[in-house]
C-alpha cells in the first residue's frame, strides 16, 4: 500500500531540552482518517507541527507523498499538508475572510482567477458561501473554525491536519464540523481529546504518551479498550 | 463586538461607501490640504469647504450624532490652543478685557479659523474611515505605494487589536473575581504582572501566527487578490471635487 505519511524514528527536543517526541514511527495510507490522542503534554501538537516542516526533527525522517521532507523539499510539500491550528485566531490573521482564504493559493503562485475560484469553492465546502467580506473577529467560534479549514482547503492539500478541531465549539457547531470532516475525501490526521468525535470520524487511533507511541490500531477496538485508555489518562467515549 | 462600531458603519451601503477607496483617499487628502492651507484671514474661503463635507455626510447616511461625539472626544487637544489664542495673538483691535488680559479681534479670528480647520479635517477623516472597510482602505493605500511593511503592520494591528482587548478584559475579570475590592491597591499591585503576562501571551501568539503563515506558504510577501475597481462614479466624483474647488478659488480670488 502507498503510504502518504511515513514517520521513521521521529525525535524532537525543544530548546530548553524537553524531549517532546522520543522516536515515533508511523505509516499512514492515503484516505485514512487518523486520530492522535493522549494526555496533555504527550507531544500531539509537536508531532503535527512536523508534518509540514514548521518544526524540524532532532532525529528521524518524515516522508510526505513518497518524498523526504527536508529543507529542499519543504516549499513543495507544504501545500500538500494543510494544518488547521487549535486556536482559529492564530490561523486567521488577515483583515477579511477573503484575504485569509486566498492567502495560501496566492503564495502558491496561482493566477487570480483560479484563486477566486478556489476561495469560492472552499467557502462553499465549509458552508460559509458569501462570508468573503466579513472580518474574522466578527465570526462565531464555529464559523471561525470553518473558515480556518477553508483557508487550507483552498490550497487543495492531500492531507488535512487538525489540532483540537472541536475544542470550544458548542454542540451545533461541533455537529456541523463532524459532518464536514466525514464528507471530505482527504487523508485526515487530527490531534484531539474529543473521543466521541474520533469514534464518528476516524478509522484509526494512535495513542501518544510521554512522546512515545503507546498504541496504534483501529478506532473501534482502541476506543473500546477502557483499560488502555485509562492507563494513558483518557476516558472511554462510552462511559 | 462592542469595539467594532466603525466596522458596522463601514459595512453600510451608500453611494459614498461604494466609491473606490482610492477616490476617497485622494478627496480626503486634497480636502485636508486645502483646509489647512487656506490663509487665516480668509474665513469666507473656508466656509466654502463646508458644503462638500455636508454633501458627503448626507449621501453616506452616517449617523450625525456619532460624528459629533467623536469630534468632542478629540476636541480637548485643540480646545487648549483655542482658549489661549484670543489672549496671546495681539493683532487687530482690542475687543474685550478680562482682568489683566486683553482680547484682540485677530486672536479671535485665529481661534475661529483653527476650530473650523479642526472640524473640517476631523470630519473628512471620519467620513473616510466610516465609509471604507479597513481592509479596502489598506488596499487603497497600497496602490499609492505606501510601503508594504507599513501596510502589514497596520493590517495586523487591526486584526489583533480586538483580540488583545478581549484578552486583557478576560485577565481583568479574572483578577477582579479574586479581589475582595475591585480597583483597590490589590489591583494596582497586580497591574505589572498583568502587563507582563499580556506581553508574553502576545509574543507567544505572534509565534503561533507566524507558524500559521509559514504553513500556508508565506515567504515574506503578503499577497492579496486585487479587487479594487475604478468606476464611472469615481471619475465623476473626482472631476466634481476638482471642478468645485477650482471654481471656489476663481470666484474667491
Amino acid at each position: 500500500m502507498q503510504h502518504i505519511v511515513s514517520l521513521n524514528g521521529l525525535k524532537h527536543s525543544y530548546h530548553d531540552g524537553t524531549a517532546a517526541l522520543r522516536g515515533i514511527s508511523v505509516q499512514i495510507a492515503a484516505g485514512e482518517r487518523v486520530a492522535i490522542i493522549g494526555p496533555n503534554g504527550a507531544g500531539k501538537t509537536t508531532l503535527l507541527l512536523h508534518l509540514n516542516g514548521i518544526l524540524q526533527a532532532t532525529a528521524g525522517t518524515i516522508e510526505i507523498c513518497g518524498r523526504k521532507l527536508d529543507r529542499a523539499s519543504v516549499a513543495e510539500l507544504r501545500p500538500k499538508v494543510g494544518i488547521v491550528f487549535q486556536n482559529a485566531d492564530d490561523q486567521l490573521f488577515m483583515p477579511t475572510v477573503l484575504d485569509d482564504v486566498a492567502f495560501g493559493p496566492l503564495n502558491m503562485g496561482l493566477a487570480p482567477d483560479e484563486v477566486s475560484r478556489r476561495v469560492t469553492e472552499a467557502l462553499g465546502d465549509v458552508g460559509l458561501a458569501g462570508f468573503e467580506r466579513k472580518a474574522p473577529y466578527h465570526l462565531s467560534g464555529g464559523e471561525k473554525k470553518a473558515v480556518a479549514i477553508a483557508t487550507v482547503l483552498s490550497m487543495s492539500p492531500e492531507i488535512l491536519v487538525l489540532d483540537e478541531p472541536t475544542g470550544s465549539l458548542d454542540h451545533r457547531a461541533r455537529r456541523r464540523l463532524i459532518r464536514l470532516l466525514t464528507s471530505l475525501p482527504h487523508t485526515l490526521i487530527t490531534a484531539t481529546h474529543d473521543l466521541r468525535m474520533v469514534a464518528e470520524v476516524c478509522h484509526r487511533v494512535i495513542i501518544l504518551d510521554g512522546g512515545k507511541l503507546a498504541a496504534d490500531g483501529p478506532a473501534a477496538s482502541i476506543l473500546a479498550d477502557a483499560k488502555l485508555l485509562e492507563a494513558h489518562g483518557l476516558e472511554s467515549p462510552g462511559s | 463586538m462592542h469595539h467594532a462600531y466603525v466596522d458596522q458603519l463601514s459595512a453600510m451601503s451608500s453611494p459614498v461607501h461604494r466609491l473606490d477607496p482610492r477616490t476617497k483617499i485622494i478627496c480626503t487628502l486634497a480636502f485636508c490640504g486645502i483646509v489647512v492651507s487656506v490663509p487665516a484671514d480668509r474665513l469666507a474661503l473656508l466656509a466654502w469647504c463646508v458644503p462638500p463635507l455636508c454633501a458627503a455626510l448626507a449621501v453616506s447616511r452616517l449617523p450625525l450624532l456619532y460624528f459629533l461625539k467623536r469630534c468632542l472626544l478629540l476636541s480637548p487637544f485643540v480646545a487648549t490652543v483655542l482658549v489661549f489664542f484670543p489672549f496671546t495673538q495681539h493683532s487687530g483691535t482690542e475687543v474685550a478685557r478680562v482682568g489683566p488680559l486683553h482680547v484682540y479681534s485677530g486672536g479671535l479670528l485665529m481661534s475661529a479659523v483653527l476650530a473650523a480647520r479642526f472640524l473640517c479635517t476631523v470630519l473628512a477623516a471620519l467620513i473616510l474611515a466610516c465609509t471604507t472597510p479597513f481592509a479596502a482602505l489598506l488596499r487603497g493605500l497600497e496602490k499609492f505605494r505606501v510601503p508594504r511593511m507599513f501596510i502589514m503592520v497596520l493590517s495586523f494591528l487591526y486584526r489583533y487589536l480586538f483580540v488583545l482587548v478581549d484578552e486583557s478584559d478576560r485577565m481583568r475579570r479574572a483578577r477582579d473575581s479574586r479581589s475582595p475590592r475591585p480597583g483597590g491597591a490589590a489591583a494596582l499591585r497586580a497591574a505589572p504582572g498583568m502587563i507582563g503576562m499580556l506581553f508574553i501571551r502576545t509574543y507567544d501568539r505572534s509565534d503561533r501566527v507566524y507558524s500559521a503563515m509559514l504553513a500556508r506558504g508565506f515567504d515574506g510577501t503578503v499577497r492579496t487578490l486585487d479587487e479594487l475597481h475604478f468606476h464611472v462614479a469615481d471619475a465623476a466624483v473626482l472631476a466634481g471635487f476638482a471642478a468645485y474647488f477650482i471654481a471656489v478659488f476663481i470666484v474667491a480670488r
